[in-house]
């Protein structure tokens, strides 16, 4: 194990996130098991009272989930001197089989937190809790991922090694291992997906727009958006990211949070985080239109929902448009490494 | 949405308002949480200026260093190993250095000396003469400066730490022992410049001949090697080479140098924050304490607000504004601190246990080195403890029952 | 109109110090009148103004508000028709320390999140119905106990509510001060608005302008 402030920073928000979830689920399934809204009893006035605790509690996981996403790359990023290869996060997260995977998982906790905050914004606009079953047993959904995400994360970060100077030799240690680490990222030939990137980006630009005017093609639009991220994050490592370092060969989605890029990727990723979570969220309320307590207002929250994560989609896009049209960088022909 | 803005702000007044109304009761909170973030602070601050000094200076080293192992210890170099190294492929020069360490028994210290490289002794003229590896970029440090003072056989240039242990200066004369019970007298040329104290603080340069003379090594024998590459994609390469042709040599890269010092540097930051762990610990418990050990004052505020229409959300989202207030300042204050504490007054607060790892401390400046990184990290070791110890807390204090205002019939 | 049928509240259920502060309440009042609830202390009178008031929630039975049942609607919704529909005035002046009048008059107004300027002017429109308007800046440690509870009544009016409830308003009132708070209470009365006064004061439940007194014993009603 590596015994640095920043990997001890990360382990504790990792260790807290858990427990906070845990502690979340406790008083969860409490709920979901003595819930009864029509009982004036004090158990009941006890758990509805819980609700607040849950809530808030999530509400810092969502946060604390944002901030620890950013502090793992950074990290990474800052531990790359101790590896013989790796150029950048995206070498150290390759350092063992764990880092990977804990960042999808990170990345995937984040939006279910951030969907059950939707979901409990949608919930408290009802008079009777007409979501709580669902909203609770979504907790107990997310729950083993925060925790599987914890134990990958302990498990990566335990794992590592430095490779210092060994006594008896030198270089030959650094010789044998320097294929072991792969630091650059597999990526998509940058021309033909910076043509999918567009269009991709415009079907679901006019779908939410349309959503958004008509009240139509709603789970649409939330399948979309999910695709656009996949499709957003996949561009960022083939085009984007070439257009921001300027150079072109480093594919490093990354780096993009650097100082060195004056944290641009900050305002990208925020931009995308955002965009899938309000877009996600529509698609995750819809089917509840028709409960009664929520008429009055939730087909009002969904629009908002798709509007916000139409803007989102769109800053995104712009901000995009602007570093490749700003960057110096001109891919005239595709190159292949 | 302006309605929602309207109603934080309101509630953000009310907060500043009521923090100041209780401010003996957070001023105590506030003063532990300043020290709390600021010890932390100044120790990363201080590993990670010294981090950077040091890779800074690293930079400048030489690509390749080759020593000669015997028996898995470092042994004196034969010159005739020179010829074979140069004779390599994409080896661009081959330099030998002869340098060594001293005890002196009368200061109980440590002194390193060393033959500077052929080429800065012989440039007399110089006025300062820089010495820096080849491959030094713009942002490499300079090992030493020479403050036109010019070595010549019988003469000694001292760093400063010397220089002040010892309490002499130029032209004063500095006795040694040499390998065989003889006393060998030498004159002080000069002093190196305070610039680059943190490598140069115990650093003695002498001759060639001189430095022979006091350890007594012949001359087909040097300490150790530099070597230089052309190209730095064949460092690796070239250094296999070395140990193919050469197997009891021991090639070192700087970078490997680099990674040690890293890793040895992050592990020292590591290690106090483990030991201040506690202290943080200690300030959570504080802060879970204060937050829930509400006094009846404000017990009854609470109420009243809840009684005359305030929700339970609206509560915590007033103790939430009220620790983002009382986070905030304690985490800029103390970061600020910290940073005039370690880049001003040179760590008044650490020199103690510093010093105490060698006689020779090295009095220097270290160059502000915060990065966004350092700042994160603090703020997860410091306010997000915080923060979660005290949900619980203010939970428990927003569900008071609105009725209780109510039953409220005394002062 | 308020309707409370069969109503109930238990404290520590299930507990051997459990105690039933109020027995099947059914009670109805109504609008633009003034009603007093008189009894002995520990006879339910204040669980029963809460209730009443959607400060809290019964044990049992049901609530209804103009007809809206609101037994067990969650915390936040009852805040929300509390602020807009009722003006609670206390025992106790009940205002907060080391703020302003004027601030602790526009307390309740906060979470509407309502433009400072607009509620500001309410606010003093308020105070200076009531003469205290010279005092809108002075802190509330300064002001005499009528001074004070006249703050008290300026606050539930704040949101403009049509109910307002007061829980044993002239306790620690002298007489003088008492009749003006009576004084108070008609006007209230003239301008339409339904009055709920809890008290044991001869004072009170025997002026004239009060319509209707309810008897409460041991968390029933008698009569």
């Amino acid at each position: 194990m590596i015994l640095h402030p920043t990997v001890i920073a990360n382990l504790l928000a990792a260790y807290i996130g858990s427990g906070m979830v845990l502690y979340a689920v406790f008083y969860g399934v409490q709920i979901l098991r003595h819930w009864d809204i029509q009982s004036g009893h004090e158990l009941q006035l006890v758990l509805e009272r819980k609700t607040y605790l849950i809530s808030t509690l999530l509400s810092y996981v969502f946060g604390l989930q944002l901030l620890s996403l950013f502090l793992y790359i950074f990290t990474a990023d800052s531990l790359t001197p101790l590896f013989v290869g790796a150029m950048c996060a995206a070498g150290t997260l390759n350092v063992d089989g764990f880092g990977y995977p804990t960042l999808v998982l990170k990345i995937f906790s984040f939006i279910l937190a951030g969907l059950w905050l939707v979901l409990n914004y949608a919930d408290n606009q009802g008079y009777d809790y007409p979501l709580i079953k669902k909203k609770y047993l979504l907790l107990a959904f997310i729950a083993p991922f925060i925790i599987l995400e914890t134990i990958l994360e302990s498990a990566y970060f335990l794992n590592m090694e430095a490779d210092v100077i060994t006594s008896c030799c030198g270089s030959l240690f650094s010789s044998e291992r320097v294929t072991g680490i792969g630091s650059e990222i597999a990526s998509m030939p940058a021309l033909p997906m910076m043509w999918i990137f567009y269009s991709a980006m415009s079907g679901t630009l006019l779908c939410g727009i349309f959503f958004y005017l008509k009240g139509l093609g709603g789970y649409l639009y939330a399948a979309l958006s999910l695709l656009m991220f996949l499709v957003s994050l996949v561009s960022i490592v083939s085009f984007i990211s070439l257009y921001i370092y300027e150079l072109p060969t480093h594919h490093c989605p990354f780096c993009i949070i650097m100082e060195d890029y004056s944290y641009i990727g900050y305002l990208l990723y925020m931009l995308l985080f955002g965009a899938v979570v309000s877009g996600l969220g529509v698609g995750a309320l819809l089917p509840f239109r028709q409960v009664e307590s929520l008429q009055a207002m939730l087909g009002g929250f969904i629009r908002k929902l798709a509007l916000a994560s139409v803007i989102l989609y769109a800053a995104f896009t712009a901000l995009v448009s602007y570093e490749i049209v700003s960057s110096s960088l001109v891919i005239a022909y595709e190159v292949v490494y | 949405m302006r309605n929602w803005i309207e109603k934080q702000r309101y509630i953000i007044d009310f907060t500043i308002s009521s923090l100041l109304r209780r401010k003996v009761k957070n001023f105590g909170l506030l003063a532990l949480y300043t020290l709390i973030v600021f010890i932390l602070a100044s120790t990363m601050f201080f590993t990670y200026a010294i981090k950077k000094e040091a890779s800074l200076i690293l930079k400048g080293a030489p690509e390749i260093v080759v020593q000669k192992i015997v028996a898995g210890r470092h042994d004196l170099f034969p010159a005739s190993y020179i010829e074979t190294i140069k004779s390599i492929r994409g080896v661009a020069s081959v330099e030998s250095r002869l340098w060594g360490y001293y005890y002196d028994s009368l200061v109980s210290a440590n002194y390193t000396l060393l033959t500077p490289p052929s080429s800065d002794a012989a440039k007399p003229s110089a006025k300062t003469t820089v010495v820096e590896s080849e491959s030094g970029g713009q942002s490499a440090r300079p090992l030493y400066e020479l403050n036109g003072a010019v070595l010549e056989p019988g003469t000694l240039i001292i760093g400063n730490g010397v220089a002040r242990l010892r309490n002499i200066g130029k032209d004063d004369y500095m006795p040694f022992r040499a390998f065989d019970g003889k006393v060998m007298n030498f004159r002080i040329a000069g002093v190196l410049s305070s610039q680059s104290e943190l490598v140069s603080s115990d650093l003695m340069l002498i001759t060639g001949e001189d430095f022979r003379k006091l350890f007594g090594i012949d001359q087909s024998h040097v300490t150790d090697l530099t070597v230089a590459v052309n190209n730095p994609s064949e460092v690796e390469m070239v250094a296999s080479k070395i140990k193919k042709h050469l197997p009891d040599a021991r090639p070192i890269i700087r970078d490997e140098i680099l990674r040690t010092y890293d890793s040895i540097f992050n592990w020292r930051g590591g290690m106090m924050i483990v030991i201040f762990s506690a202290a943080v610990l200690a300030f959570v418990i504080f802060a879970w304490d204060k937050a829930s050990g509400l006094s009846a004052g404000e017990r009854r505020e609470i109420g009243i607000l809840k009684a005359v229409g305030w929700e339970t959300s609206d509560v915590i989202q007033m103790k939430f504004w009220e620790g983002a207030v009382v986070s905030l300042t304690a985490f800029f204050s103390g970061v600020i601190l910290a940073y005039v504490h370690v880049f001003f007054t040179g760590s008044i607060v650490f020199e103690p246990a510093l010093k105490g790892w060698s006689s020779l401390y090295p009095n220097f400046e270290l160059t502000p080195f915060v990065n966004l990184e350092q700042l994160t990290t603090l703020f997860f070791l410091t306010v997000v403890p915080y923060t979660v110890a005290t949900i619980v807390p203010i939970w428990r204090a927003a569900t008071i029952d609105p009725d209780s205002a109510m039953r409220f019939t005394g002062e | 109109m308020i309707e409370l049928v069969n109503v109930k509240k238990v404290f520590n259920a299930g507990n051997p110090s459990e105690f039933s502060a109020l027995n099947s309440v059914n009670l109805r009042i109504a609008e633009n009148q003034v009603t007093v609830l008189k009894g002995p202390s520990g006879s339910g009178k204040t669980t029963l103004l809460s209730i009443v008031g959607c400060m809290s929630r019964p044990s049992a039975g049901r609530v209804k508000l103009q007809g809206r049942e609101i037994t067990s609607l969650p915390e936040r919704f009852l805040t929300d028709i509390r602020r807009k529909t009722f003006g609670f005035i206390f025992q106790q002046p009940n205002l907060i320390k080391g703020i302003s009048v004027l601030d602790n008059v526009m307390l309740p107004a906060y979470p509407l999140g309502e433009k400072r300027s607009h509620l500001k002017i309410k606010a003093m429109n308020g105070l200076s119905e009531l003469n205290i308007a010279n005092k809108a800046a002075s802190k509330v440690e300064w002001l005499s106990g009528g001074e004070a509870q006249r703050a008290s009544i300026v606050r539930a009016l704040i949101n403009d509510p049509h109910i307002i409830i007061a829980d044993e308003p002239t306790a620690h009132l002298d007489t003088k001060l008492s009749y003006r708070f009576m004084e108070i209470i008609e006007k209230f009365k003239a301008e339409g608005k339904t009055v709920i006064i809890t008290s044991h004061d001869p004072l009170v439940y025997e002026s004239s302008m009060v319509d209707r007194v309810v008897n409460l014993r041991d968390g029933q009603i008698e009569g």
